[in-house]
């Protein structure tokens, strides 16, 4: 049986939100942490790490944010997460 | 909690059911023709009637060839030269990219002299040959549309995109179906429903081919979206500087600094003596192969790596390398055989897995299987997708359900019998035909769009995938007979004339034939598909008077 739709999104503009946060949200999420480990912790392991690394947390993160409900804070999540993230790059790399 | 669980369950599952169907014809193609790209040398030779390539180790005189390199007018001076011994050409290629551009005056003739270098010198007499262009065969086409490359500019985005999807379909579908994987996992439900018989194919091949599932969706995305990895981090990591992220990425290719001082012969080591005082703690036997990148020549900072591939352990990592130091011979960097660090192994290892180059043809035998069951897991999620609409709840969707599903099946099962015909064409058409790659793969594209129509019109999903298999295990079965007719390459005379690959690819091809045909002959439809026409029309006629009252009157109105 399909997935009862009772459970799933109705709006278009849901729907539209929640693939734009899964595209391009969890990518760029994905790979400032791995820039920011990159530079703060190893950049040697983190770079190498990163070339599979930054597929699997960027399907992680789409499932994160699929898995919570209210668009407030899965897009409070990303952009959180990239915020925080690119703070650290800026001052890892000053 | 309950509800939450539930929710969960139903969002993670349209999640599978949407990445799914959104890339199952471009996974389908990836996956079928990726399995036959595996054996991309095999049928490449097969195709042009060539004896199966010794590839073995040859000792190189470097210091000839780049005396012969200094006796033709390039400028040679801050190049960065790489050496590889053909032993299937016979030949020694040299190659070297442009000086770099500030270290050139501004000059059209300089300029000429200052472009890429590409030269081939004959492996015993170190005489300059011409280099033979290498000619496309269909297991390059295979390789090529396995990615997508026939897609201009961004075919192998795409594929990368395909990938990543994959991934999220696989995790997905494995949450869904978690509580059920092992007593599923027994479950073969043939009699019954068609549905159930699709959802238990597709859920045991599934966990069955889990982890190269998983392995080849990670390493895909890798392969199709490097941009998105490598882009950011030269950005932000190394302030944009390629060379710098060379060294992280391929340390062998570590760039060095041109010191800008000429070098004068005696003062530098001769590049012969470096290479033999480094393959002197290998056994000759064992090399397969060895590469030379020479760095920065001429300069007082040249740079000498030599790369060493062994065929002593068939293992992962069979690779070591130093780079030298040419003004005084010391060793820089050096990784032996048994050393190998994560940071350094990773482009190596995806390398490996994703190309299957570590265990022979067993391994490539096993991908290749792996490759068709999780064929069989894609048709089956479509036909599961297919079935579980085929309600009274969707009618009013029935018609553009029915119609994208045959679409997606001639799609996928036509590309079967397509690469056969495609192995079949290119042994009607003779080999010294003009634009022969363009007619052989231009009539594999009409083969696969034709039968693609065909299923369209046709909107029987067990004739679509019964008839695919006739004309696969048809044509698969013509493959050899036309070899044969061909070049006289019968697979006992092949064998017996060292034409191994010729030989593999016949009788692969009779195996497949014969195995596909089995299958065609004795899959029956649990459903009678004359009722789905029943069905289709009846629904199709109580759909109309709901559209004609609305019409009549302006037809009325013409009349009158």
């Amino acid at each position: 049986m399909p997935a009862n739709t009772k459970y799933l999104l109705q709006s278009p503009w849901a729907k539209t939100s929640k693939i734009i946060a899964a595209i391009f949200g969890c990518l760029i999420a994905s790979i400032v942490v791995h820039l920011a480990l990159a530079l703060w912790v190893d950049l040697s392991t983190f770079l190498s790490i990163s070339i599979y690394g930054t597929f699997i947390l960027w399907v992680a993160f789409i499932l994160a944010i699929y898995w919570i409900k209210s668009p407030w804070k899965y897009w409070g999540m990303l952009l959180a997460v990239i915020t925080i993230c690119s703070i650290a790059i800026y001052f890892g790399k000053g | 909690m309950e509800s939450n669980d539930k929710r969960t369950h139903n969002v993670f599952f349209n999640l599978h059911t949407v990445s799914g169907i959104a890339i199952s014809v471009g996974l389908f193609v990836i996956f079928l023709a990726g399995a036959f790209a595996l054996f991309l040398e095999d049928i490449n030779h097969w195709e042009k009637n060539k004896q199966h390539a010794d590839h073995h180790y040859v000792a190189v005189d470097y210091d000839r060839i780049l005396d012969s390199v200094a006796t033709t007018d390039y400028e040679l001076y801050d190049r960065t030269f790489f050496f590889y011994a053909d032993s299937e050409n016979c030949y020694i290629s040299v190659n070297a990219q442009p000086v770099p551009a500030d270290s050139t005056e501004k000059d059209s003739s300089i300029l000429a002299l200052s472009g890429p270098i590409a030269l081939n010198f004959d492996m015993d007499t170190y005489q300059k040959v011409e280099s033979k262009e290498r000619e496309e065969g269909i297991g390059d086409f295979l390789y090529h549309l396995h990615y997508f490359e026939p897609i201009p500019v961004v075919g192998i985005y795409i594929a990368g995109l395909v990938a990543v999807f994959f991934l999220l379909a696989i995790v997905t579908g494995i949450w869904v179906h978690w509580k059920k994987i092992v007593s599923n996992f027994y479950t073969f439900r043939l009699k019954g429903s068609l549905k159930n018989l699709w959802t238990d194919a597709h859920t045991a091949l599934g966990v069955i081919g889990l982890p190269f599932q998983l392995m080849y969706a990670v390493t895909g995305a890798l392969f199709g979206l490097t941009i998105l990895i490598f882009a950011p981090s030269m950005m932000i990591l190394f302030d944009g500087d390629q060379e710098k992220m060379t060294s992280y990425v391929f340390p062998p290719y570590t760039p060095y600094e041109v010191t800008g001082e000429l070098t004068t012969d005696d003062k530098q080591l001769s590049v012969n003596s470096v290479v033999d005082q480094y393959l002197s703690q290998f056994d000759r036997n064992d090399i397969h192969f060895v590469t030379l990148a020479l760095q920065n020549y001429g300069d007082k900072n040249a740079h000498a790596t030599v790369m060493v591939d062994s065929e002593a352990e068939r293992s992962f990592y069979s690779n070591a390398y130093a780079i030298f130091r040419l003004s005084d011979g010391q060793i820089v960097r050096e990784k032996p055989m048994d050393v190998n660090p994560h940071n350094e192994s990773v482009v190596n290892f995806v390398h490996l897995i994703h190309f299957g180059n570590y265990g022979g043809y067993l391994i490539k035998i096993l991908y290749f299987l792996l490759a068709i069951i999780t064929c069989f897991v894609i048709i089956s999620g479509v036909m599961v997708w297919l079935e579980a609409r085929d309600k009274k709840k969707y009618a009013a969707k029935q018609r553009f359900n029915t119609n994208v599903g045959a679409i997606y099946l001639g799609a996928c099962m036509g590309l079967y019998p397509a690469i056969a015909f495609l192995f079949c064409v290119t042994k009607i058409l003779p080999l010294e035909m003009d634009s022969r790659m363009t007619a052989v793969t231009g009539s594999f594209f009409v083969f696969w769009l034709a039968y693609t129509v065909y299923a369209y019109f046709s909107k029987n999903y067990f004739h679509i995938n019964r008839n695919a298999l006739f004309a696969a295990g048809g044509l698969g079965l013509l493959i050899p007979i036309l070899n044969g007719l061909q070049a006289g390459n019968w697979f006992w005379v092949a064998i017996a004339k060292g034409y191994s690959n010729s030989a593999f690819v016949d009788i692969s091809w009779i195996l497949l034939a014969v195995i596909t045909l089995v299958t065609a002959w004795n899959i029956r439809p649990t459903t009678k598909p004359k009722d789905r026409q029943k069905v289709t029309r009846k629904r199709m006629a109580l759909e109309s008077p709901i559209v004609l009252p609305t019409e009549m009157p302006v037809v009325q109105a013409k009349v009158e």
